[in-house]
């Protein structure tokens, strides 16, 4: 329903957004995610209509809105600091932008049908100051909601709160993005953020769109080194095509791999995730040799730090908890052909 | 907007004071010359007083900053009782008239003071007079600015310095000095400019003793010579632009010395040091209110110091020029000074901080902002006078109303109004405007709605500060009121200058009552507005 096409934006020399193309569907949580000075933040702006597009155009249901203001674009935002009125109370917060030709009593109804919505009722004479971090989200919800906007864009919205609290909430954002079904753009610079909310990504680098798709298809197929290693952990090791279905990893000796696309002799960067990587069963000769250099405890996993190989590659290697090696001795990798990517030097 | 305030920065402070510059170096036929600055500086007496100034602006700095710094310290680095009471006590000097003070010295140590013989033989006219009366005037500007410096501690290198078992005085001269010497160099600037440019003391205390400010008025209002004025104030300009450009510099470089991790400062306790700062501080807050007291006194006695019976004789203000009338107009100008001060200083830091558009003139109106501190009273109204008298200018219609006494004080002291107001709305958070105009509202309505009620408190009290200014300034008016608006500062200046003590001691006690009251009132209002915006949060994050 929303649609972005090569939108570029340039402050002066520096260049923020470089051609985006973006599809976002009726009805989805899409998230755009990437290091942080990748043109996210810029390109929600320039949706939003806070910042002109330098080139490029912006769709909704197939109208061009790219030269429309940001009021009336039937876009609702959510700022990183939530923005809220400090002098007002909640309801004049949500009243806001409702217009003023309706009725007061019309608009009373409708700020706490809002509250009531965000699972906020009877909370409409505080003040901001008065609520807690997750209570300002909500409201800040309700406000851009008031207008009935047709799409939400939310600028951070998790980053302001604890750990614990931010894990709680957007669980509840989702959940809330569901049951009212209003499509929704996240800016996040927090991958796993993403991958739990999302029902779509969008990985930018640079002020370019790297890849984009649903959460699973981004973490099991990424495209380029880079949204590889930004999204999850990846191991990443320079290799070579040495024949059709065999890469030769530095320090590692040959394997087999998925080459198509890549030339013989091609380099390349051979990447698996550290919970693909197999320990080999005690006795068995298979795969490459290694050895703890260092181990994590992270509760349901432990992440192994291993040198690997002839060339004592770093690696790392998840294992379960419970399958955790005892001792620090030599152990043997498996690296299952099924899970190696290979990717083009950036 | 910004093209707004570009334009009326441009009519109210640089082209009055280009006018000031221009007259001071065009001859008799239109063409450029350096003649009157020659001589100016042939004539040995008026050499005397550039030197002279010199002197007097280096020993305020040197008498002033010690008294300031010993106050502050135990207003922010002791546990001394009362800090509330002496610290209301050491600002009381800047609700009265700068000349209150140097009046007060002469009752006490004048020909005809109470306390003269004490001095066997010597009189208190002259160098030493004003310098005493600068340093009373100077004194409490020194102290807030030094209150600031050293209020912004760091208590993380205390606990270090301890730690690592400094002794009390070696933190303070490796933690405690340096972390203030930006404020202290910031107070001396500031010190140095006040002494250097005020006229009250002078004309009051100075006897033969003549300082650059005193030469501007007597050349024009005693010689009608308006060049020799004009030369005389730009070389007076010189030295205060430099100054406060430098006190800028040292404030910049002050507020960087606080990190955001810093912790607060909790002065650990010390009899000796206490009791020390208690008596420093007790004494000079004694002195104050002693001055004032003997102003009152001077006020409500028949004939000082002779017959020192009670009467109101010197209330009977009615028999003098201006008058009862000169009060009710220094606060008329007051309220006009504060009201359009206040909201034209709001809205300007507004447009310059949070609007968007015309960058270019955004930066040179906040740039012009800042030259008002750099130009002393006088050479402001002489650069009025000099403006808008000519019948050519069509802001000439302005000349001799209650409008450009007006615009003349407010530009005066637009400076602070203005950098108040940015820092209120620097607290402001930047998504406001972007966030109301996601909901259809434009800056106007963030203005009105948001940042206006916001920051209220920040806007009374700017409102009081020009309030008070207006009340107690003489040399921005002195060449610029109309015959037919005497001001209550102006009235206590020629009471004094004719003789009549009394009279004069009771106006210029007046005035301070006046701002004493709104004062009051005033920051009693600002609380309000400030607890009603902020209630207690009942909830904590998350």
């Amino acid at each position: 329903m929303l649609s972005v096409q090569g939108l570029s934006k340039r402050f002066g020399a520096a260049v923020a957004l470089d051609g985006v193309d973006l599809e976002i569907e009726r009805g989805a949580f899409t998230c755009l995610i990437g290091p942080s000075g990748c043109g996210k933040t810029t390109c929600l702006r320039v949706l939003a209509g806070l910042e002109p597009a330098t080139s490029g155009v912006v769709l909704s249901e197939g109208r061009d809105i790219t030269g429309l203001s940001a009021a009336a674009r039937g876009v609702g935002m959510v700022f990183q600091s939530y923005a809220l009125f400090p002098n007002m109370t909640v309801s004049q917060n949500i009243a806001f932008g409702l217009s003023r030709k309706t009725s007061p009593l019309v608009r009373q109804r409708r700020v706490d049908e809002l509250l009531q919505m965000v699972g906020l009722p009877g909370f409409g004479a505080r003040r901001p100051v008065q609520l807690s971090g997750g209570q300002q989200q909500r409201v800040a919800i309700a406000r851009a909601l008031a207008p009935e906007p047709r799409v939400l864009l939310l600028d951070e919205p998790l980053s302001a709160l604890d750990p614990q609290v931010r894990e709680r909430l957007r669980g509840e954002l989702k959940d809330l993005q569901r049951r009212l079904g209003v499509t929704t753009v996240m800016v996040t610079h927090d991958q796993a953020e993403a991958l739990a909310i999302a029902d779509h990504i969008a990985v930018m680098r640079a002020g370019r769109v790297e890849q984009s798709g649903a959460p699973q298809d981004i973490y099991d197929a990424p495209t380029s080194a880079f949204v590889a290693g930004f999204v999850g952990a990846m191991n990443l090791l320079p290799a070579r095509v040495s024949a059709a279905g065999v890469v030769e990893a530095a320090g590692l000796g040959s394997m087999a791999a998925a080459t198509a696309g890549f030339a013989i002799g091609e380099a390349v960067q051979l990447g698996i995730r550290p919970e693909a990587i197999v320990l080999a069963p005690p006795g068995m000769a298979d795969g490459v040799g290694a050895r703890i250099h260092r181990r994590e405890f992270l509760g349901a996993v432990v992440r192994l730090d291993v040198l690997a190989g002839v060339g004592a590659v770093p690696l790392l290697v998840d294992v379960p908890a419970h399958c955790a090696p005892l001792s620090d001795d030599a152990l043997r990798l498996v690296l299952p052909p099924q899970r190696l990517r290979l990717f083009a030097v950036d | 907007m910004a093209l707004l305030y570009c334009a009326c920065a441009v009519i109210a402070l640089i082209a009055p004071l280009g006018v000031l510059a221009w007259r001071s170096v065009s001859g008799p036929d239109g063409g450029i010359t350096l003649a009157y600055y020659g001589r100016y500086l042939s004539s040995p007496s008026l050499r005397r007083s550039l030197i002279d100034t010199g002197v007097l602006g280096g020993l305020a700095i040197v008498s002033t900053l010690p008294l300031a710094f010993l106050f502050a310290y135990g207003l922010e680095r002791s546990n001394i009782r009362l800090k509330g009471a002496l610290a209301a006590i050491g600002t009381l000097p800047l609700l009265a008239p700068s000349l209150l003070p140097a009046m007060a010295l002469v009752y006490l140590f004048g020909r005809q003071g109470l306390l003269t013989p004490w001095l066997h033989g010597h009189v208190i006219y002259g160098a030493g007079g004003v310098l005493l009366a600068e340093v009373v005037g100077a004194f409490p500007h020194a102290v807030i600015l030094l209150r600031t410096a050293l209020s912004a501690a760091d208590g993380r290198l205390y606990e270090q310095a301890q730690m690592l078992g400094a002794s009390p005085w070696r933190i303070f001269w490796t933690v405690t000095f340096p972390a203030a010497r930006y404020g202290l160099v910031s107070a001396a600037m500031v010190v140095f400019t006040l002494a250097i440019t005020d006229i009250g003391a002078p004309v009051v205390i100075g006897g033969d003793f003549n300082v650059l400010a005193l030469d501007v008025y007597k050349q024009v209002l005693g010689q009608q010579n308006f060049e020799m004025g004009a030369v005389v104030a730009m070389l007076l300009l010189a030295p205060s632009a430099l100054f406060m450009g430098l006190e800028r510099m040292a404030m910049r470089r002050q507020s960087a010395m606080i990190s955001a991790r810093s912790t607060g400062f909790v002065a650990s306790p010390s009899r000796l040091r206490d009791g020390g700062l208690w008596l420093g501080c007790g004494a000079i807050a004694l002195a104050i209110v002693g001055l004032l007291a003997v102003c009152q006194m001077v006020a409500l006695v028949k004939m000082w110091p002779y017959d020192l019976s009670p009467s109101a004789t010197s209330y009977d203000l009615g028999r003098y020029d201006g008058g009862w009338i000169s009060i009710l107009n220094s606060v008329e100008l007051a309220l006009a000074v504060a009201v359009v001060g206040a909201a034209v200083a709001f809205a300007g830091a507004y447009v310059t901080q949070r609007t968007r558009g015309t960058p270019a003139l955004r930066h040179a109106f906040s740039l012009m902002a800042l030259l008002p501190a750099a130009a002393p009273g006088l050479a402001l109204g002489l650069a009025y006078a000099l403006f808008f008298d000519d019948p050519a200018n069509p802001f000439h219609f302005l000349y001799g109303g209650f409008a450009i006494l007006v615009i003349a004080t407010v530009t005066h002291f637009y400076t602070v109004a203005h950098l108040t107001s940015m820092s209120a709305l620097k607290a402001l958070d930047p998504e406001m405007e972007p966030a109301a105009a996601m909901l259809g509202r434009g800056p106007a309505t963030v203005f009105w709605r948001i940042a206006t009620p916001i920051c209220a408190p920040a806007l009374v009290e700017i409102a009081l500060y020009l309030f008070v200014n207006a009340m107690t300034t003489v040399s921005v008016v002195v060449f610029l009121y109309p015959a037919d608006f005497k001001l209550a500062s102006v009235a206590v200046l020629n009471m004094d200058d004719a003789g009549d003590m009394g009279p004069a001691a009771a106006m210029g006690m007046l005035i301070f009552y006046v701002n004493l009251a709104v004062r009051i009132a005033g920051q009693w209002g600002a609380g309000v507005l400030r607890r009603r915006l902020a209630p207690i949060p009942q909830a904590s994050r998350g």
